[in-house]
């Protein structure tokens, strides 16, 4: 067996997971190749360590209030969502509307469209003078007015960012206008918080990010 | 209620008996409790995934197949829900919207308790939180919760081949990384 391959079975030999056949290979390997019974021994110095580790245990109460508490949320369960969310109301959601304009900046493609004659650079400096208090009761006001909360179906997530359609409408709300350049601002879509994100929208939003590939 | 086989509880909730979830919850919550803590290593974060991995559970077990076990399924949606939570925390770091808010965690500790708990983090831990995710699963499935590498591939969605060297290198990185952190002592 090949040296790479042997060095893999190495973890579980250590900790005693592997069968007897393959324990057998793995002995007779190691009684001859010097590299990999170095190898062995740096991973048992390792595994020592890893034995030693002792997590902070919760407190012995703490189990018997998991159940309640799901029962407790699944029981009044629209309910409990929306005080699911209260505590995330001011940690997350309103800054979250300071996180849609936040995406607005950094994906931005071009905001001066010549043929339209106007330029929305002008109105670049507004968003970042809203405060996250006044993006969120826009974004709260535009859910109001426009559910924004149900994603049509047939629309994915790219879709909805060139589409623009949320972002823009957001956008016309704080300005107080009609009128608005259509192009070039590419937001995640004011319905898609953090917590509402898919795996897939998570694994666009990350590449996005710049964040290395995830599973 | 006597204890019933992972089947017959699928198959009592499945018809509607209203204690055989509550019997699901009693039997793996702690199970599902660690496999959060060890991907997140924040108490209250994994109990916040905890009772999110039962919620998810509850609405997903009516529409159970049997197809792989109840623990197996279980733990891929613990899986799966931790590994997102700890993407949204990346992308909320990357938003640092942390910093534009008062958090309550920071109003009520003060500065000598954020310190004693951020030094409360073992290295053992930093080491493990600097995996790729893959690695991370893998090692955390195969060290602490000791599955098979068949088990850990129908968790994951992935194949076994591969699996035995994503946990070598997962075990290789965390001694590296303890090296250093030694070395710097």
């Amino acid at each position: 067996m090949p040296t790479d391959h042997i060095k893999y079975w190495l973890p579980d030999f250590i900790s005693g997971k592997i069968d007897e056949r393959s324990q057998a290979v793995v002995e007779q390997h190691i009684r001859e190749c010097g590299e990999c019974l170095r190898e062995l021994e740096e991973l048992k110095e390792t595994f020592a360590e890893l034995a030693k580790e002792r997590p902070l245990m919760p407190s012995p109460q703490y189990f018997g209030t998991i159940l309640p508490r799901v029962r407790q949320r699944l029981g009044g369960k629209s309910r409990s969502i929306e005080f699911f969310w209260q505590p995330f109301l001011t940690r997350f959601i309103m800054p979250l509307g300071a996180a849609v304009v936040a995406f607005a900046l950094l994906f931005q493609t071009s905001l001066i469209d010549g043929a339209h004659g106007g330029s929305v650079l002008a109105e670049r400096p507004m968003f970042s003078d809203y405060s996250a208090q006044e993006l969120f009761s826009a974004y709260l006001e535009e859910g109001r007015l426009r559910p924004l909360t149900t994603t049509p179906p047939s629309q994915s997530l790219e879709e909805l960012i060139s589409d623009n359609t949320v972002g823009n409408r957001i956008a016309k709300r704080l300005l107080g206008s009609n009128e608005i350049v259509e192009e070039g601002v590419s937001v995640i879509p004011a319905s898609q918080l953090i917590a509402d994100l898919n795996d897939r929208e998570l694994e666009i939003l990350l590449k996005r990010l710049g964040e290395r590939d995830i599973l | 209620m006597t204890a019933h086989s992972d089947d017959e509880l699928v198959r009592l909730f499945q018809s509607g008996h209203p204690d055989a979830f509550n019997e699901l919850v009693l039997r793996y919550q702690e199970k599902v409790y660690w496999v959060a803590r060890r991907f997140i290593n924040d108490h209250d974060q994994a109990d916040d995934v905890t009772q999110e991995v039962f919620f998810k559970a509850y609405e997903s077990l009516k529409n159970f197949r049997s197809d792989s076990s109840l623990y197996t399924w279980l733990y891929r949606i613990a899986v799966n829900v931790s590994l997102n939570f700890i993407r949204r925390q990346r992308i909320r770091d990357f938003l640092h919207l942390d910093e534009l808010l008062e958090t309550q965690d920071s109003e009520e500790m003060s500065p000598d308790e954020i310190l004693e708990k951020q030094e409360e983090r073992s290295l053992i831990e930093e080491a493990i939180e600097r995996l790729p995710e893959k690695q991370k699963a893998v090692f955390l499935l195969r060290y602490y919760d000791e599955l098979p590498y068949e088990k850990i591939a129908t968790i994951l969605h992935t194949s076994v081949g591969g699996l035995k060297a994503n946990y070598f290198h997962a075990v290789k990185k965390i001694q590296e990384y303890l090296k250093r952190a030694h070395g710097s002592h």
